[in-house]
């Protein structure tokens, strides 16, 4: 198969509520900062026919919302877009697919999410059960959180300690990154002792409420280089649909997960994720879930993840070097910042969270409750 | 697979569950739309200037779509214009935001603002100027009196005559 | 010139909903899996034949987040990959592109494309179309897709009894169409007599747009299974081929979007690039069907001129002359067209799912008596969107 490149990254400075500027200003300045780097143009011959965008409409309170956008992504003079309304990185996919189709072999992917436009994102995620059962019992992406991270804590016998070591390292990296939400820095019983959220789910266990926004640029093998001497390859990808109904899935493991990640490696030619894998963004959005998503991806025995969190597990594949999305990154597009972490990290730009010798990242992400959705990509340098 | 017998006989358990579904928002103006609304606070009309195509856009746009460039010159267009064309509702349809329905009829005009060439703005005309509309009118803009920085400050055009 | 594809692509399996305002008997997962599972009996396969699921609708209309979550129920997309990829409008076409790219990359050899809207659910279609403007200025003043711009135009172009008269025909056309389909929603057995009556008594919505000019608001899905060279002629008897496909978008402000005066239209751009790009130098000539997303009678004798590059009168003259009916030049809409069923993110993919039954002759009472070869398929959306689609019987371009 040939390979398909990721020739520059653009990310946003996230915060909890960017009120100073609209998603079409942010999308303005990561358009500048990607042209500025790359040089490409839209339309001619050679300049972008195509363009991925990612958004939601429930976010922005807008019907068909990639409208809102067209002109800043630039496809509002006669180009083509097309709307992952998914997590972002399945927009990576898709743009792989794209490409590897020889549909087009340049693409423009841009994605925005405000979580602080709605007055709850878990109003939001309740809208996302059906209107006749599941809503009415007001389930939403944290409660069903809390009965998986029940389930995973038990099954892995997960501490409570376990988890706060995991939001302080998240932390501690976050500070590194001059991207990341939030970088106050904790200490374990600050984690351990922080108010309920929803039981045994601690608000310092939660990704913080996030604006944000990213953009690439893709191309085939054959153009990469027009655009930069330093791309870093999509080698792998693959993605999976859990079951809706929660009393048929086993909440403590993730099929979906393990299914795409085998996808995902079997496409990269990975045989031992164990021994290849030396980067990984996660989508941790809840604490519990960086050992469980860990476990899902073949990195962390299965059962094992306490274990794996005091045996230096995440320092050994380099997890989250950016702070993750424990650090706050928009749920829309969490696995996309993830791509763009990945890709620094690969081209060696990642300056102060600089991972040695990282070469083969692999980045995760989920949509629906309790991971229902599950997406994992592979890149390479 | 049902038959079609089946399908069209009412049953006592089809049951339709009425709903009203509200997330409270709050939409951030931005700067563009920021100056536009404090523009209209003071009867004025700021519209964008592309650096690149120098057409000029009605409310503000920080992007050019045509040229795809930041685009963040102000300059005054109208208050008058041309109307290029309009849409006379017979049937109102709830206005998402609030739920309520307009009496009608009602009039959009699509209106090419003095000073600007190749855009159009969209507003309300008075009711009773329906009657007269054509293309190639020209109108004016009327504004309320109370003006707090929203499109409401302007309440429709009127024809300039 | 248009680049080869990695592999080729055709359709195997098409499935279709009933298309109605009254699907009180079924929830939404209920009405896909109807198509999904009268797909999979069309192809000939079982749903472990299933790569990849692509679905695709507008979240606001029935108000579901995210909703392949809660519809795997009925698509069967349980442990299968799968992509959620929507464009307003053109969401049905954009899922068979998006399908055609997924199986031409050879990342999947079968993908089911879902396209559906269940628009009762919506409380006011045009209330939810309307939520597209920008909440900031323009919410307030739209009126859904509702407009009259277009026959203002086309009134001050041919004069107001031509312009009025071409329009009503094309409507009439259309019902004449729909008639003979049994899926289609609006059947209402109009005849050219009544054009006068019609002009005058229809109710009016906006301007010179009447209620009878307009499409309806239907409940329904369509799904279609598109697979790889190697198994499409494995597994299907006729799989129709997936030429190319183009999609044009316009800047967000409506204002502008609406003034064809200003520009070009999305729907010439969008044929004038994938006609050029295929070496097709006379459309009208060159296909012997064409499925036209047209959501008014008004836009719809606006775009045939756009969509065949014809100039000045020639496409009302095609009208007048009957040149687009079922026995003309070129047929346009055999199902019916828009005007007749409109269940927004599954009408996109009723246009080349009708064009390919077309082809494999599968059309039943409204089946064309022509050969039908050569097919084109359009979607529209967003602020004045197309999604423009070639398809083929052979595999010979």
């Amino acid at each position: 198969m040939k390979r398909v490149a990721i020739c520059a990254v653009a990310q946003h400075e996230i915060k909890g509520n960017i009120w100073c500027k609209r998603f079409q200003e942010m999308l303005m300045d990561i358009l500048e900062e990607l042209q500025g780097e790359t040089g490409f143009t839209f339309g001619g011959e050679t300049g972008v026919k195509n363009i991925i965008t990612c958004s939601d409409d429930f976010f922005d309170a807008r019907t068909i919302s990639d409208n809102a956008v067209n002109d800043v992504v630039g496809a509002g003079n006669y180009r083509g877009e097309q709307k992952m309304a998914q997590e972002g990185l399945n927009g990576i996919g898709y743009a792989m697919a794209v490409i590897l189709s020889g549909h087009d072999d340049v693409i423009y992917l841009a994605g925005h999410c405000k979580e602080s436009l709605t007055a709850s994102r878990n109003q939001i995620a309740n809208m996302a059960y059906d209107p006749f059962y599941g809503r009415c019992l007001g389930l939403d992406y944290l409660n069903t959180a809390g009965l998986q991270a029940r389930a995973y804590m038990e099954k892995s016998r997960i501490t409570q300690e376990q988890l706060a070591k995991v939001v302080v390292r998240a932390r501690q990296w976050a500070s590194r990154n001059a991207y990341a939400n939030e970088k106050t820095q904790l200490n374990l019983g600050d984690v351990m002792f922080s108010p309920v959220l929803c039981d045994p789910i601690r608000s310092l266990h939660a990704y913080p409420v996030s604006d944000g926004a990213v953009g690439m640029l893709l191309a085939s093998e054959e153009r990469a280089r027009e655009f930069t001497d330093n791309p870093v390859w999509i080698t792998g990808f693959g993605n999976c649909m859990d079951d809706y109904f929660m009393g048929r899935r086993d909440l403590a493991s993730s099929s979906a997960l393990k299914k795409a990640a085998h996808q995902a490696y079997q496409m990269a030619g990975i045989k031992k994720p164990q021994k290849s894998v030396n980067l990984v963004e996660a989508m941790d959005c809840y604490a519990y879930q960086q050992p469980l998503w860990l476990e899902g991806l073949g990195l962390c025995e299965e059962g094992k993840g306490g274990d794996f969190i005091d045996e230096q597990g995440p320092a050994r594949y380099n997890v989250n070097l950016s702070g993750g999305m424990l650090a706050g990154r928009p749920l829309m597009i969490g696995g996309l910042y993830g791509v763009a972490e990945a890709v620094l990290q690969l081209q060696g730009r990642a300056h102060e969270h600089q991972a040695a010798d990282a070469n083969c990242a692999v980045v995760q992400s989920t949509t629906g409750g309790a991971g229902q959705f599950q997406t994992v990509a592979v890149l390479e340098r | 697979m049902m038959t079609k017998d089946k399908r069209n006989a009412p049953a006592e358990e089809l049951i339709s569950i009425q709903v009203v579904n509200a997330i409270d928002c709050a939409f951030p103006t931005g700067s563009i739309m920021g100056k536009w609304f404090r523009g209209l606070k003071e009867k004025k009309f700021y519209a964008t200037r592309c650096p690149s195509c120098g057409r000029t856009m009605t409310p503000p746009r920080g992007c050019c779509a045509l040229c795809v460039v930041r685009s963040e010159e102000f300059v005054e267009v109208g208050p008058k214009g041309t109307v290029e064309n309009y849409d006379i509702a017979y049937y109102a349809s709830p206005d998402p935001l609030t739920g309520k329905v307009r009496s009608t009829p009602y009039a959009a005009v699509f209106v090419r603002m003095d000073g600007s060439d190749r855009d159009i703005f969209t507003h309300a005309i008075r009711d009773e100027d329906i009657p007269r509309l054509k293309r190639g009118v020209r109108v004016r803009p009327v504004w309320n009196e109370v003006r707090t920085g929203s499109i409401e400050d302007m309440l429709y055009f009127e024809i300039d005559a | 010139m248009t680049k080869k594809k990695n592999r080729n692509v055709g359709i195997i399996g098409i499935g279709m909903t009933e298309i109605s305002s009254h699907k009180e008997n079924q929830n939404q997962p209920e009405m896909i899996n109807e198509a999904v599972r009268a797909a999979i009996a069309d192809a000939g396969i079982t749903l472990s034949d299933i790569d990849c699921v692509v679905h695709g609708n507008m979240e606001l209309f029935e108000m579901i987040h995210q909703p392949d979550l809660w519809h795997m129920i009925g698509t069967g997309a349980l442990g299968k990959p799968g992509f959620r990829i929507t464009t307003g409008g053109t969401t049905g076409m954009t899922l068979v592109a998006a399908a055609d790219n997924l199986v031409a990359s050879g990342m999947y050899d079968v993908v089911m494309a879902i396209g559906f809207n269940k628009l009762q659910e919506a409380g006011s279609t045009t209330g939810g179309i309307t939520n597209m403007a920008d909440p900031l200025w323009y919410r307030h003043l739209q009126t859904g897709a509702l407009t009259s711009t277009s026959a203002n135009l086309s009134i001050e172009e041919f004069g107001e009894a031509r312009a009025r008269k071409a329009a009503m025909k094309h409507r009439i056309m259309m019902d004449k169409h729909a008639s003979l389909n049994e899926r289609a929603h609006r059947r209402f057995g109009l005849e050219y007599d009544q054009m006068e009556d019609l002009m005058k008594n229809s109710p009016p919505l906006i301007g010179e747009l009447r209620l009878i000019h307009m499409c309806s608001q239907s409940d329904g899905a369509c799904v279609m299974i598109l697979a790889s060279e190697k198994k499409a002629k494995k597994i299907c008897k006729k799989p129709v081929w997936i030429r190319d496909h183009i999609a044009v978008h316009r800047e967000e402000t409506a204002s502008n979007a609406y003034f064809p005066i200003l520009s070009e239209t999305s729907q010439r751009v969008a044929a004038r690039k994938l006609f050029t790009r295929n070496g097709i130098d006379n459309p009208v000539e060159y296909f012997d069907v064409f499925e036209m997303y047209d959501p008014s009678a008004w836009w719809g004798i606006e775009w045939l001129r756009d969509f065949f590059l014809l100039e000045g009168d020639e496409a009302i003259k095609m009208v007048e002359e009957g040149d687009w009916d079922l026995d003309g030049k070129v047929p346009v809409n055999p199902s019916g067209g828009v005007t007749a069923s409109n269940p927004i993110s599954a009408t996109a993919m009723l246009k080349p799912a009708e064009v390919a039954l077309q082809m494999r002759g599968d059309a039943g009472r409204h089946q064309l008596k022509r050969e039908v070869r050569h097919g084109l398929a359009s979607g529209f959306g967003g602020v004045m969107w197309t999604e423009l689609m070639i398809l083929e019987k052979d595999l010979n371009w």
